[in-house]
């Protein structure tokens, strides 16, 4: 109901909009690019408001787990924290040191923060309505997780431009870890593609459809590839427990031990930018997308734009959960881990599913 | 078609001009108080004696390999995940792409096997 009201206004807009186009003469590309302009407002907004509601519940999700309040002051039970920290950042010296690469040093988080917006372009928000998905790429999946494994390069950028030890060694470490991890990731999702035979987020989100037993989660040949994902998302988003890159208690902070206010605030930012990208990828690789899990038959108040974000959010409780139970893995157990325990669990996954697609259990020609 | 890329190419240039802005604003709000010691690069309080700028260890060579190694291995079996259901449920294919892509996972597992044995897995 409420989507199809959505649907109704957007598409009144959007005629409102190439009308006004015609009559004026002004060229369709033109029109094009204020949609997009408009589609990338909408996707910021979105990213920080969920970047500071990350925050608020990773703080109350880590104050719950070790029997405290978490952010209490600010605000009623502490919701204004966050967006005044968001303020104090912004208004905060920023120090760059004296033997720095003063253009890699900026350039480092602006590329970290970047990378994992442009992502955000594939995503299917919601069913086709026009601002529901920027653009559907045939390639989607592989999109995000390409242009996201290039935020490495800003971390190296980052770590080697502050010419500090602990950032550089950060660093290196952020570097071997993303791209071992990454490894994993795609097996993970490869599996996901034999299931569903697209790469489209949105032909994957398709697959899933008509009812909760289509969904990914309840078919139980991706399984190994859910355990896959779980694990290397984690890594590839450098989270306890694999936040190997900063490790307090080796590296002070790792590759941003030397960035304070804003150029910190994007490092930040990006990071939970990212995580909030791989947990709307998990989300619709494994969690049916925008689609309900109520019956089809029954009549669904929520919008799948809701239902989206309600699975994303118990995407990243789920996680931060695992975060803040389980403790930090040495350098070399992390890379031992990703090498001997996921890239071997990768090929498991993708047999286990082949054979289940082969003999036909998961219903041929989709 | 190329205007498929377009959005794209906006989401990249909106980014920066995004980061650009908020650091601009800061620029303009912060204060700025520096001296001599705050500018030292951290090392827990002492002067740091040499730049940081070093080699690199030879374990990220291996790894790198490892790395290219399968990432196009990715690159061939994501084309084939995608037309897996459809050949697997057409008569007379049944497990028959599987197998084919069984082998050069094969090929490709003895590698990491071998590399396995060799240590080159090992991180020390």
């Amino acid at each position: 109901m409420a989507s199809t009201l959505v649907k109704t206004i957007l598409d009144v807009i959007h005629n409102w909009a190439e009308g006004l186009a015609q009559q004026w003469g002004i060229p369709h590309l033109f029109v094009s690019i204020a949609a997009w302009i408009a589609a990338f407002v909408f996707v910021i907004v979105l990213v920080l408001l969920m970047v500071l509601l990350a925050v608020y519940l990773e703080r109350k999700v880590s104050g719950a787990i070790q029997s405290r309040l978490g952010p209490m002051r600010v605000g009623p039970i502490g919701l204004f924290q966050t967006p005044m920290d968001a303020l104090k950042i912004l208004t905060k010296e920023d120090i760059v040191p004296r033997d720095a690469d003063k253009i890699l040093h900026t350039a480092g988080p602006v590329i970290f923060f970047v990378t994992a917006v442009i992502g955000y372009v594939v995503i299917p928000w919601d069913r086709a309505a026009i601002a529901a998905q920027v653009v559907d790429l045939n390639i989607g999946v592989l999109f995000v997780i390409a242009v996201s494994s290039i935020g490495v390069l800003g971390i190296m950028a980052g770590g080697w431009g502050s010419n500090n030890k602990y950032a550089l060694l950060g660093a290196m470490r952020a570097v071997a870890q993303m791209v071992s991890y990454e490894v994993a990731l795609l097996l993970a999702i490869v599996c996901v593609v034999m299931q569903t035979g697209s790469l489209s987020l949105a032909g994957i989100t398709a697959d899933q459809g008509g009812s909760l037993l289509q969904w990914n989660l309840l078919r139980w040949w991706m399984w190994p590839a859910l355990l896959l994902y779980i694990i290397a998302s984690i890594g590839e988003s450098k989270r306890i427990p694999f936040d190997i890159p900063e490790a307090e208690s080796e590296l002070v902070a790792g590759y941003h031990t030397e960035y304070s206010g804003m150029k910190f605030g994007f490092f930040f930012l990006g990071e939970y930018a990212h995580l909030f990208i791989i947990a709307v990828t998990g989300a619709i690789l494994f969690l049916g997308g925008w689609h309900s899990p109520l019956p089809a038959t029954m009549a669904d108040p929520i919008p799948g734009f809701i239902w989206l974000m309600g699975k994303a959010l118990a995407v990243i409780l789920i996680m931060m959960w695992i975060r803040w139970t389980l403790p930090r893995l040495r350098v070399d157990q992390l890379m031992n881990f990703a090498w001997k325990g996921l890239v071997p669990l990768g090929f498991v996954a993708i047999a286990v599913t082949g054979l289940a697609i082969g003999l036909g259990l998961a219903g041929g020609g989709g | 078609m190329a205007l498929e890329y377009g959005p794209v190419g906006l989401f990249v240039l909106g980014g920066f001009v995004f980061a650009i802005v908020a650091l601009v604003i800061s620029y303009i709000i912060r204060p700025a108080d520096t001296y001599d010691r705050k500018l030292i690069p951290y090392e827990c309080g002492i002067v740091p004696s040499t730049a940081a700028w070093h080699r690199v260890r030879i374990g990220y060579y291996i790894i790198a390999l490892l790395f290219l190694i399968f990432e196009v291995e990715a690159a061939f079996l994501f084309p084939w995940a995608t037309v897996l259901r459809k050949l697997s449920g057409t008569p007379g294919w049944g497990l028959l792409p599987l197998a084919e892509m069984g082998i050069f996972l094969g090929i490709l597992l003895l590698g990491l096997i071998y590399a396995w044995r060799k240590g080159d897995l090992q991180w020390n």
